[in-house]
């Protein structure tokens, strides 16, 4: 079995320097767990010093797809990918765009199934099951069979620790491809973002009386002052039941 | 004393008077119509005028998942946002999954002009992904909004991908010279508007001053279409298990809880996570790591209940974004009961007590 998976260099949120993204580390300690022969990917225009650290966290050989900045990496990943078993990238790069899209991108042109943002891949048969984090701590198991891709969410496993020794031992292979070209993009400075607000004619008057009146906002809250704590208990249980918050 | 014999000219201080097109309050001598009294007219129900009779000549597209039959503050400022933009001869269509009995009213308030609302089917991207498609030949919209985050933002990255429809994510800002998002490592980054935006929280203003027409299509089953994906089901770890900013059920405890074993058993019984306020952490009832509020953690979960939590400032940050909040306490006038959904004034000690009998016994009655 073919096993792919894709790093690209995040942005150090303190020094912003590039460094090795969370979830593509987790996503590399991931596949180190399965059986199969692994690949290590990388498109785009990050020079070595980028990439160091995922050798150095024990990524062995980087096969680097060199791109122009502004160019797309999905079609030269595509092509390279072909006849891969299993594509395994972070949920989200912390660098580029970070946009979260190429998993979903990959999964449509590969005609692979999709695992977004996996704890945990294991094999039953001839199928591969996955843990997938929900919010609010909600596990749920999917399962797929080959080929597959799969983001991985940054808890999924621990990549080991940096090592100079690995830095030197890997390698990174580079070769030229070409890309479709993004869609222009103008950077500009980081400021307060402005919310849209719907227009409104009311006058200052009817906007004061709103401010006292609260319009449509959230009522004020029931209070129970009558009754012994066993008729109190009922009256919070019977709320939590009515909204659906309990079980039983 | 020189009286003067002349009628003194009185003026009822209470006086009748009308709110003038600029806002202004105008007074018709002789005239005894209109109101009298400023805070009689702030009780009466709020009436919205509505966003545009129409006829709509184009149209925005919004789905969203709802949560226990209702839509979170992510999709209600996603449905704002399209309002916004639609303009005067632009429809907001909406998409809603598990929002099965909503009331025309309630979909109207949202400003939703019309609405399709389907059974949320639980995990079936491709059958979700097929009815949109359906939804976009037949309506046509020119933009297509979801909320980044959970169900939402999945369904929105498919769709974009399958459909090939231009995609910006994590919109924070939507202006007249395109829409912006962040970058990693440097500021904002400006492009055109997409055809498929994700909407980060905070893009628009979720109360609006007008309301939308609320009709509703007929519900539309899912097509039938295969899944590649198979779902073996879901399952939440118990909330006494998770991390306190996971939790969907969380009980905390404040100064008024003195029986610490009461409390833990309540919530093991509950089987919600345990939360605290700071007093109670710095007193050593609980560790540092179930502080709940600004110096500790913020937590999202849809119930919390609050025992023996007067509710600091600082504390009620961090509960700003739950849903249910239930407060017990003795003291009717804690900054905590007004922030309450329901609130029990009542000691928290025989609360406890009473209220953990209760769970232990209605949750066998379930068992047999």
């Amino acid at each position: 079995m073919k096993i792919a998976v894709l790093v690209s260099p995040a942005v150090h949120p303190v020094s912003g320097r590039p460094c090795a993204g969370e979830a593509d580390l987790a996503a590399l300690a991931l596949a180190q767990r399965l059986p199969g022969e692994l690949q290590v990917w990388y498109a785009g225009a990050a020079d070595d010093a980028a990439l160091a650290d995922y050798l150095a966290r024990g990524a062995g050989t980087i096969h680097s797809l060199n791109l122009s900045p502004d160019s797309d990496v999905l079609s030269a990943l595509g092509s390279a990918l072909q006849g891969v078993d299993m594509v395994l990238c972070g949920a989200r790069s912390g660098g580029g765009d970070g946009s979260g899209l190429l998993p979903y991108q990959l999964a449509e042109q590969l005609g692979a199934a999709l695992l977004p943002d996996v704890l945990d891949l294991s094999k039953s048969d001839r199928q591969w099951r996955a843990v997938q984090a929900l919010p609010k701590g909600v596990r749920r198991t999917l399962q797929a069979s080959l080929p597959l891709v799969a983001s991985v969410n940054p808890r999924a496993a621990t990549a080991p620790g940096w090592s100079y020794a690995r830095l030197q031992q890997g390698k990174i292979r580079r070769k030229a491809a070409t890309g479709a070209a993004l869609a222009p993009v103008v950077l500009e400075p980081s400021r307060r973002a402005r919310a849209l607000v719907a227009a409104s004619k009311v006058s200052g008057h009817a906007r004061m009386q709103g401010a006292i009146a609260g319009g449509d906002a959230k009522a004020a809250g029931v209070v129970v002052k009558q009754g012994d704590s066993v008729e109190k208990a009922q009256v919070v249980l019977d709320y939590l039941r009515q909204h659906q918050l309990v079980d039983f | 004393m020189d009286f003067s014999t002349q009628a003194i000219p009185r003026i009822d201080p209470r006086r009748p008077w009308v709110l003038g097109p600029s806002g202004l309050k105008r007074i018709v001598l002789g005239d005894d119509s209109g109101s009298r009294d400023a805070a009689m007219l702030a009780h009466g129900p709020a009436h919205k005028p509505l966003r545009s009779n129409g006829p709509f000549n184009q149209r925005l597209l919004v789905v969203a998942h709802a949560e226990r039959g209702q839509l979170d503050d992510a999709a209600r400022e996603a449905i704002a946002a399209a309002a916004i933009l639609a303009g005067k001869d632009g429809e907001v269509l909406a998409l809603l999954y598990g929002m099965e009995d909503a009331a025309p009213e309630a979909l109207a308030e949202l400003a939703v002009d019309r609405a399709l609302t389907v059974a949320d089917p639980g995990y079936a991207p491709e059958q979700k992904l097929a009815l949109l498609q359906q939804l976009l030949q037949q309506e046509s919209p020119h933009t297509v909004l979801f909320a980044d985050r959970g169900e939402d933002a999945d369904l929105g990255r498919r769709l974009a991908c399958r459909a090939r429809l231009s995609v910006v994510t994590d919109v924070v800002e939507i202006a007249a010279d395109g829409v912006r998002r962040r970058q990693p490592g440097a500021g904002f980054s400006l492009r055109e508007r997409a055809q498929l935006l994700l909407l980060a929280r905070g893009v628009a203003e979720a109360k609006l001053p007008f309301v939308g027409k609320g009709e509703r299509l007929q519900s539309a089953a899912l097509p039938a279409v295969s899944e590649q994906v198979q779902d073996l089901g879901s399952a939440a770890s118990p909330a006494s298990e998770l991390a306190l900013e996971e939790a969907d059920l969380i009980v905390s405890a404040g100064n008024g809880v003195s029986n610490v074993p009461g409390f833990l058993a309540l919530a093991e019984a509950l089987g919600a996570a345990v939360g605290a306020s700071r007093v109670a952490v710095d007193d050593g009832r609980f560790t540092r790591d179930k502080q709940v509020g600004a110096t500790g953690k913020t937590v999202q979960a849809s119930a919390y209940i609050a025992l023996g939590i007067s509710g600091a400032v600082q504390h009620l940050q961090g509960i700003k974004s739950c849903r249910h909040v239930i407060a017990v306490n003795l003291d009717a006038a804690a900054p905590m009961i007004k922030r309450a959904d329901l609130s029990i004034i009542d000691d928290c000690q025989s609360f406890i007590s009473a209220f953990e009998q209760l769970v232990r016994r209605e949750r066998k009655e379930k068992q047999v």
